[in-house]
């Protein structure tokens, strides 16, 4: 038996490769969008001071924000077992995790741009007599969702690499894949630039799409510009 | 009619109006005057709802601002204008002046546009009507501001300082605009800093000092001779 050929690379592994990427883009997308929703929900209740629930979001954030990725992911995928008895697929830990953890800081960016918000904006909608979510749905989430467009994108560059993470719970991503092609051809300097390669072909478009949105969105706003006064 | 019954209003610790009571009648134009700082904007802003009252009650046609059900009708009949113009910069002046007569007043968007059409020939600014707030300049935007209050067809219309934050030339524009309200009988609340405006279009005069109503009466006998020491310093303040 050669043991020396599975030392190699192969046809097969760029393959591998390539899968690896697809389940990176798949965890990513499907945290981002998720995560933006939730941010959305959170945001709206804190905003309005829900009663019971704008604490309850405090807390989500505050607790999501500031506690490392890992940490969280181990918990889900290791700590549910042990507490409640759900055992997840690594996939669906992953996006779970993934997912909570974006809508925390997407609460927190989307709250800042509803504050942005001059407060003269709402008292001209109320004096004339809108009611919250008249003001809201008019008035002020048009002018908010500017806002939130650069932090966003610059929250996606980094929330894609950290999906790389999810390598440790047995999701089989774009690092993953790094480390098994890694154990069998004990040659990092082959494998670890080509998978930051790979990282890197997915990000830069997203960062150039984040400066080509600063760029774009001058604002528009004139309360921004500074009056014409 | 607006009624002022013993008016309190504080910001935390700090007082800022003072058992203020008045009545303002329909028809009637009001400047409220003072010194800076005498509480006059708060004023207005109390009968609209925009600061909520301490102590007192104000009633607007007999609805109370105290009564949350309430405030949604009171400021359906009080327009307000504001010296920041505050227009909605993502819409364009059409939409701005037909937003909350098509979803407060439910007109619909055939009648709201032909309405704001009116104003803003009334205004002058028909050729305006696809531009956004930031093309225009602030007394333009001003006069559009007051088309939006008035596309709401209210009773009264409150006025926060709207010449303050205009340069002297853009400033005119906007009084005539106001002049020809006053003319056409709208009731009006103005607080001003423009004193020889006031003089000239309002019937009555109310005079704030820190907090504390000091005169109400017609603006003839208030700019006449013979007054209250305070009233005396701020009119020659002014003057200058």
């Amino acid at each position: 038996m050669d043991l020396y050929q599975y030392t190699q690379f192969t046809s097969q592994d760029a393959w591998l490769l390539l899968r690896g990427i697809g389940w990176t883009v798949l965890v990513f997308a499907v945290s981002m969008a998720t995560g933006i929703a939730l941010g959305a929900a959170c945001a709206l209740a804190r905003h309005a001071r829900v009663p019971v629930l704008a604490q309850l979001v405090t807390g989500y954030v505050e607790l999501f924000r500031n506690s490392p990725v890992l940490v969280q992911l181990f918990l889900v995928y290791y700590g549910l077992p042990m507490l409640a008895g759900v055992r997840l697929e690594p996939l669906t830990a992953a996006l779970l995790t993934l997912s909570v953890n974006t809508g925390a800081f997407m609460t927190v960016i989307i709250h800042a741009a509803l504050d942005a918000v001059p407060a003269g904006q709402w008292e001209a909608a109320m004096a004339s007599g809108l009611r919250y979510r008249q003001v809201m749905r008019y008035v002020v989430l048009p002018q908010a969702v500017r806002t939130t467009i650069p932090p966003t994108i610059s929250l996606a560059v980094g929330q894609l690499q950290v999906t790389s993470l999810v390598s440790l719970i047995n999701v089989v991503d774009l690092a993953k894949v790094g480390t098994i092609l890694n154990m069998r051809t004990l040659r990092p300097f082959a494998v670890w630039p080509v998978v930051g390669l790979g990282y890197f072909a997915l990000s830069k478009p997203l960062s150039l799409l984040a400066q080509w949105a600063e760029d774009r969105l001058r604002p528009r706003n004139a309360w921004m510009r500074g009056d014409r006064n | 009619m607006i009624c002022l019954s013993h008016l309190h209003k504080s910001f935390g610790k700090s007082e800022v109006l003072h058992d203020i009571s008045a009545e303002f009648a329909d028809g009637a134009v009001t400047a409220i005057l003072g010194p800076s700082g005498s509480g006059k904007s708060t004023l207005i802003r109390c009968i609209n709802g925009l600061e909520e009252v301490t102590e007192g009650d104000i009633t607007v046609n007999g609805l109370s601002v105290r009564s949350r059900r309430r405030l949604g009708e009171i400021r359906r009949q009080c327009a307000m204008v504001f010296q920041q113009f505050n227009l909605y910069p993502h819409l364009s002046v059409m939409a701005n002046i037909t937003l909350s007569p098509m979803k407060v007043l439910r007109r619909g968007r055939d009648e709201a546009e032909a309405k704001a059409m009116a104003l803003l020939q009334q205004v002058a600014m028909t050729d305006k009507a696809s531009s956004y707030p930031s093309e225009l300049s602030g007394g333009q935007q001003q006069r559009v501001a007051i088309c939006r209050a008035l596309a709401m067809e209210p009773a009264y219309v409150l006025l926060d300082e709207v010449t303050s934050a205009l340069d002297p030339e853009m400033t005119a524009e906007v009084l005539d605009t106001i002049e020809a309200l006053a003319r056409a009988g709208t009731t009006m609340l103005m607080v001003t800093h423009e004193i020889a405006f006031a003089q000239r279009i309002c019937e009555h005069v109310a005079f704030l000092d820190e907090g504390r109503l000091v005169a109400h009466q017609p603006a003839a006998s208030f700019f006449g001779a013979g007054q209250d020491e305070r009233i005396n310093r701020f009119l020659a303040r002014m003057a200058h």
